[in-house]
């Protein structure tokens, strides 16, 4: 008697009769009392449906940038950087409490953040390289981020700042953080790492960096599993994308300005 | 110890006074019956089992209405379980075009063979999601309908201008709602069946 004074009383929708809140058959009729697995639709899902959402503003955005020719220069882009940050963080704050246990450094190890900074610097010098061969061997053009930062004072910090901080940080909230929360409240946890790795990789808007990022994705998803926070990945993140930018600045010859800077 | 040492067998004082602690399996409603199906234990007032839905007494009326609700919802596993097929066949049939692509490998041109190499990882992209599908049906098809749709928006936003307006622009148009009509289904078709079979295996 006492056990079911707690328990929440609802009725069943076929025959009226009251049940209580743990049974899943109507003991009168035996109808099925939660969703009719005929109503159960994907949409209904409240975590699936905010994933779709955010990820299709972020898409969106991203499509916008790439294929517009609003966001020629950083003037623009930056605006565009903030929108991002802005969208990250309103999803962030509607999940703040699944949020707030990964953004500790929790398991801390040195070793491990010196492991995960030499793999980053290894793995973005190799990517960068092939990257550039292949840009000279199959479309004969060099790409450089640089020319798009070298009207601006700082240059180099500018590029720091736009390729390396901001996406490390506002990237690894919106993937590892947010999308991997709201994935793995439906999925497997190694499900999820897998999810969230391709969202990360396809929003990239390139098929042929799908071939590095989608290791990259894997491999921070791994990290953000495995010790529970996303400053490892922050930190390989920006470690990879200040690499690119530290090779990039080499091949200008801005390397000596940025480092007696 | 301590507390089984307090309940020698047949200690009804003992019982007595430490009733409250032990756990309440009788109520006011009469014994508890277990349900033949599935050995959940009902109350006897109940005419199914509140955990599968068979009946506790399993008169003629009753049993007809339980197989009727079991057969609708193992027609719907089914429907949901073909709506994997068709996608994970999309998937399949996608993967085939895409190692079509293999063939511009043989042209004179740097740029094609960079377009050969792009379908062929395409091509095992798309393999291994089918293959995924088969295990694990639902990841598999969300993330390849989210990566076609990407694909999609990215093919549409590019070529608004002939989307429109060329024959080639319209069969792309057609042949991309068609397959992600067909993955969408997929996605839908998992989900619930991830659903159904949680509960069929309660």
């Amino acid at each position: 008697m006492v056990e079911e004074a707690y328990q929440v009383q609802s009725s069943c929708d076929e025959c009226e009769v009251n049940v209580l809140d743990h049974q899943r058959f109507c003991p009168n009729c035996g109808a099925h009392l939660s969703a009719e697995p005929v109503t159960i639709n994907i949409f209904n899902h409240s975590s699936l449906r905010q994933l779709f959402f955010f990820y299709f503003s972020y898409l969106f955005v991203c499509l916008l940038v790439k294929y517009t020719t609003w966001f020629d220069s950083y003037d623009e882009m930056f605006w565009i950087e903030i929108v991002l940050a802005v969208i990250t963080l309103r999803f962030a704050w509607l999940n703040r409490t699944e949020l707030r246990p990964v953004l500790k450094f929790n398991n801390f190890r040195w070793y491990l953040l010196i492991g995960v900074i030499g793999l980053a610097v290894g793995a973005s010098s190799v990517i960068s390289y092939s990257v550039q061969e292949v840009n000279v061997t199959f479309f004969n053009s060099e790409v450089s981020y640089y020319k798009a930062y070298r009207l601006y004072y700082f240059p180099a910090l500018l590029m720091i700042y736009s390729i390396a901080l901001m996406p490390a940080i506002f990237e690894e909230i919106t993937f590892r953080g947010v999308m991997y929360n709201l994935t793995a409240s439906f999925l497997d946890e190694r499900l999820a790492v897998i999810v969230t790795a391709f969202l990360f990789a396809i929003m990239h808007l390139s098929l042929i960096s799908l071939i590095w990022l989608l290791p990259f994705g894997i491999f921070i998803g791994h990290l953000r599993r495995k010790y529970n926070t996303i400053w490892y990945g922050v930190v390989f993140h920006f470690m990879f994308n200040f690499t690119a930018v530290f090779i990039d600045l080499y091949r200008q010859g801005e390397v000596p300005s940025f480092i007696s800077f | 110890m301590e507390l089984l040492q307090a309940f020698p067998a047949f200690n009804m004082r003992a019982f007595a006074k430490n009733r409250n602690l032990l756990p309440v399996v009788f109520t006011a409603y009469g014994n508890p019956v277990t349900c033949s199906h599935c050995s959940f234990v009902n109350k006897a007032v109940n005419n199914f089992c509140t955990n599968c839905s068979y009946p506790i007494c399993p008169t003629k009326d009753r049993l007809v209405l339980y197989n009727f609700r079991m057969k609708a919802r193992k027609e719907l596993l089914v429907r949901c379980e073909n709506s994997i097929i068709y996608a994970r066949n999309v998937l399949y049939i996608l993967s085939t075009v895409c190692f079509l692509g293999l063939a511009f490998l043989f042209r004179d041109s740097k740029q094609a063979e960079f377009k050969g190499v792009l379908m062929s990882v395409l091509a095992v992209l798309f393999l291994l999601l089918a293959r995924g599908s088969i295990k694990n049906p639902f990841p598999s098809l969300l993330i390849s309908f989210l990566m076609l749709l990407t694909v999609a928006a990215i093919n549409t936003w590019s070529n608004f201008d002939t989307l429109f307006t060329t024959a080639t622009g319209v069969y792309m148009l057609i042949a991309q709602c068609i397959i992600l009509f067909y993955l969408l289904n997929g996605v839908k078709g998992a989900f619930r069946l991830d659903v159904m079979v949680e509960e069929f295996k309660i």
